[in-house]
Parts: C-alpha cells; structure tokens; sequence
C-alpha cells in the first residue's frame, strides 16, 4: 500500500512539472508551433549605453564610417539565442580606420557587413523575433557608423555603444531611443562638422 | 416649528388666515453644497510630459512635479435652491442659496499645513464661484512646492446657511501628487505603452558558477530593494534560471565577449513581455568580465541599477538628476567599468526611485510628470 502511495506521489508530482520552456529559440518556436495560436516567439535586450563624448567614442571604434545600409538577411545565432541581422557596407568616407574593399582587399571576399542584435525569422511557420529595448531597428540607409570587429571574421564589424546615427543632408540622429546625455556633444552639430572633428582625432 | 407656531399664532390674532405652507420653505435641493471641483495645472513650463509625448498641463489627476515648480490651483463649486418665506398663503421673501467661500488645503509631506481662501467680487453673491474665471472671485492659488514627497489637496466649498439653515459645508475632495527634485523616467517601451518591469511576486537572483565574486554585493542589492519594493529577494549560488521563470534574475559576468552583443557597457535581457509589459521569462544581467574584481560597493551599486531596470526604470539622465540623487543615473566613467568607488553615489535606490516604481508601475501606471 505504503508503495502504491509512493508510485502515485511521484506520478502526480512528474505530472504536475510544467513543460520547461527552453532557453534555444528553435525549440521554443518548436513548442509555440504547438500551441493554438502559433503567437511569435520574442525575445528582446536592454543595453546600458555609456555617455560617452565624440572624442571617446572615436577612441574606442576601431573604423568611423559614413557608408550607406542595405539590409541582407536575418538569422538565429551559433548559440541559438538570438536573431541578428546583417547589413551590407557601402563606404562613402572613412573617417578613421579602413575598411577592406571587395575585389581591392585580399582575403575580403564579402562586403563589408555590420552584423546588429535584432530581427525577425521564421521557423517552420512561427515567427522568432529579437528586438533591442534601446535601439530602433536600422533601416536601409545612410548611417554614421563607429565600428568595431564582429568576432575574428573579416570584414565583419558590430557597432561600438550603439553609435548608428541616420545621416539626412547635415543632420545627424541617433538610433538609440532617448539618447540623453549620450552623444550629446555632437548629435547637434552638423554632420560636416563632425566628420572634421572625428578627422582630427583619428590622426 | 417654533416660528411657524408663532406665525400661526400671529394670523390668528390678526385675522389672518393662516397656510400649511407658511414659514420658511426650501425650495430645490436641500441638502449640503455639492462637492467642489479641484484643478491644479503647472504653470512654466505650462506642459507635462508622458514617456515622449507632451501632455496638457493638467496634474488634476496626479502625477509628478518638479519640487518649487510654479503651479496654479483652481477650485469651482457652486450651490443651487433656495429659501422662502410664505405668510397667509403668500410669498413674502426669497433668498436663492448662495455662496459663502470655498477652501483650498495643502498637506505637505512634513511641513505644516496651509490654506488658501476664495470669495466672491463684484456685486451682490453668487450662487457659483470658479476662479477659472477672472475678476469673479478672489481668485487661484499661485504656489509651489518646497518639499519632496507626496502632498494632498483637501477642496471645499461652503454655502450660507440662509433661514432655513442649510447645511454650509460640501463633502470635501482630494487630490495628491508627487513632488519630486529628479525626474522620474520609466523603462518604456518606443511607443509609451508599455512600461518593462518584472512581475509582482519573489524574486530569486542566480549566480552561476565564476562570478562567486558578486555574491555579498548581490545580497545587498536584493535586500536595498526587498526593503524598497516589499518583496522577498533571494540570491542563490551556482545556479541558474529556468527560462520560463519571470521572477528570476541570472547575474553574469561575460558581456562583450560574444560577438554581436548587446550594445553598451552591461546589457539586460532576453525575456519577453506579456500585453501588461511583464516579463515573462527569466532576466539575464551581464557585465563585462573585469567586473568580477571590482570593488564590492561598486559591483553592488551596478547590480542594484541593472535591478532597477528588472523592476522598470529607466537610466535617468535629465539635467534634474545628480548622481546623488538616483541609483539610475547613467555610467559616468570614461570606460565602462569603474576602478573605484564613488562615495557618494547611493548604493541602493533612492526615495524617488522607489516612489516611481510603487506609485506608477506598481500603482496606477500614471506616468505624468510636470516642470521638469
């Protein structure tokens, strides 16, 4: 009897276990697939941006560029935990830096691409999205890009504290949301004016 | 009774005849004046704002104001019915009810109490008072706020009782807000619906193996804001989050070291929210790995301000907040990572951090804030 208890206590509890949601965005649209509905698996971060000055945020790129945007592709990443997207590089100036060319650089057989947090894919029919709390989603564009590498690959850059700013005509916005006090110094200068400065700083 | 008895008498004696009526008879209603109306609107800069958006002026309702922001209280009440005198059947007098005064109190947070008097000008009474209107009454309340905390407005109005002795006074009515010195600011989704935060409930803080360093400065965070919030906060060693548990914070020390990371010098995430802006899943915080050897007040200050973002504030970088004055002051080091302690930086949260939380996300998600 005393074992009969035992068995049913344990089944209950197994029972009772809810089904752990995992940590890996393919098996969580695995497990949303089978829910009614199918609503999009999102995940999402909150990056605390410093508020640094033009001179400092020179300082800590590795490449400053004003190059237009053209978005490629979204994907889950090697740690199956998030969505990034890339975009394609088109340099108009380097500011500071340089940048490998395709077809001039050796060992540079891709574009330059800028690999961003972010995006949305769909896997076996439910979408996984990633979203950044504190950035808007770059668009196709032109951008004032402070860079630096993605990983060891070539050619492959990620932004340094969120510093994308659209570029239209002389005007300079940030990407991220309520910048505040971060890029202060220069978001209201013209961007003519800013490129000299960044000139300046990288020689 | 008594005069009516007397009036009765008097008909008698003078051959009068005398009516049921006669007397003092109310007319309309009887009872006291109505509750007054209260309108408190910040004067410069005459705007609110909510998340991005610009509001009216208006802080009739609640909110936050900046503390010796410049503000006008209005107050309109009114009275209605009338008093008459009948004798032998006929109307020998009216007296249409009228206003007396009405009555503005503030209750500060600390210091005394005050009050602010309106009457009536021009000629002759009035049955309304609104000092909405110029040259009708003696006029609003220009005032301001001194002290940082909450204060509560008490309007009344108050009626002459007339011969038929109705009562004077209207029920009272109150209004409060918030003064405060720092801005408030909310961890707000772009389009200001949504306030991120962590659900109601315990919370349990992970520290996976290899950041045994963040273990004493992450106990006394979780107790700054357990006492803060109310809530149970437990920090649990060599452990980790299940993904689906939304009251669960995993502290780490790896940031920057995977490509494609998060922007920015410590990062918070990846859960995702409900429809009320809840969390829904566990919470990640990661710093940079040379976080791991930092000064424990200083590593218990920055797990602190990444728990504030948990609980729904945002980094607050309004020109009114010294880093005194907030746990969620931006990082105002040159690097991300600081070497040594800034002594005088609060560790935990402070007073307007905690009022923000408890009274907007935590409480009736009003997130207006004036004068700023």
């Amino acid at each position: 009897m005393q074992r009969l208890i035992a068995v049913v206590v344990v089944a209950v509890l197994f029972m009772s276990v809810p089904s752990a949601q995992s940590r890996k965005l393919t098996e969580r649209a695995r497990q949303a697939r089978t829910k009614p509905g199918t609503p999009p698996v999102v995940v999402g971060v909150f990056g605390d941006i410093a508020p640094w000055t033009l001179e400092q945020l020179t300082e800590h790129s590795d490449v400053v560029i004003d190059a237009t945007l053209t978005q490629s592709e979204s994907y889950i990443d090697s740690t199956d935990e998030a969505v990034f997207t890339d975009f394609t590089i088109v340099s108009h100036r380097v500011l500071k830096g340089t940048v490998p060319e395709r077809g001039r650089t050796p060992g540079a057989p891709v574009s330059p691409r800028l690999t961003m947090y972010g995006g949305e894919v769909m896997i076996d029919g439910v979408a996984v999205r990633a979203v950044s709390h504190n950035q808007r989603a770059l668009r196709s564009g032109r951008y004032l890009l402070f860079l630096k590498p993605f990983g060891s690959e070539p050619a492959r850059y990620q932004l340094v504290n969120g510093a994308a700013f659209e570029l239209r005509g002389d005007v300079l916005t940030p990407t991220v949301y309520n910048a505040g006090k971060a890029y202060a110094d220069f978001t209201t200068m013209p961007y003519a004016s800013v490129a000299a400065r960044i000139t300046a700083l990288a020689r | 009774m008594r005069l009516r008895a007397a009036i009765l008498a008097l008909s008698v004696l003078s051959g009068v005849r005398a009516f049921a009526q006669d007397g003092y008879v109310v007319v309309g209603p009887g009872g006291p004046p109505p509750p007054p109306e209260g309108f408190i609107t910040v004067q410069s800069p005459g705007i609110c704002e909510e998340g991005t958006s610009v509001v009216a002026s208006d802080l009739s309702s609640g909110g936050y104001l900046k503390v010796n922001a410049p503000i006008r209280i209005d107050e309109a009440g009114s009275v209605a019915g009338a008093c008459q005198l009948w004798w032998g059947g006929n109307l020998l007098w009216t007296w249409n009810r009228v206003m007396a005064y009405m009555s503005i109190d503030s209750a500060p947070p600390t210091l005394l109490p005050s009050r602010w008097t309106v009457y009536g000008m021009g000629q002759g009474y009035s049955a309304t008072f609104d000092t909405r209107i110029p040259e009708t009454t003696t006029g609003p309340w220009g005032t301001s706020l001194q002290e940082p905390g909450d204060w509560s407005f008490a309007f009344k109005s108050v009626s002459f009782p007339l011969a038929c002795n109705f009562p004077t006074d209207s029920a009272i009515i109150t209004k409060s807000l918030t003064a405060m010195i720092c801005k408030p600011e909310w961890f707000l989704d772009p389009t200001n619906v949504y306030n991120f935060h962590a659900q109601l409930g315990d919370v349990t803080i992970a520290l996976p193996n290899g950041f045994a360093t963040a273990h004493d400065p992450a106990v006394a965070a979780a107790a700054d804001w357990a006492l803060a919030l109310g809530r149970t906060i437990t920090v649990l060693d060599n452990s980790t989050c299940a993904a689906d548990d939304p009251h669960c914070v995993e502290l780490a020390a790896d940031h920057g070291t995977n490509p494609g990371d998060p922007v920015g010098c410590a990062s918070f995430g990846p859960s995702d929210l409900n429809v009320f802006g809840e969390w829904t899943g566990f919470t990640r915080i990661r710093f940079e790995p040379q976080w791991q050897g930092a000064d424990p007040d200083l590593l218990r200050r920055h797990i602190a301000h990444e728990l504030g973002h948990y609980f729904g504030l945002k980094n607050r970088e309004d020109s009114s907040c010294g880093p005194n004055d907030t746990l969620m002051g931006p990082v105002i080091a040159n690097s991300c990572y600081q070497s040594s302690p800034i002594s005088t930086q609060p560790l935990g949260p402070s007073a307007t951090d905690v009022a923000s939380l408890q009274k907007s996300t935590y409480g009736n998600q009003s997130r207006r804030v004036c004068g700023w």
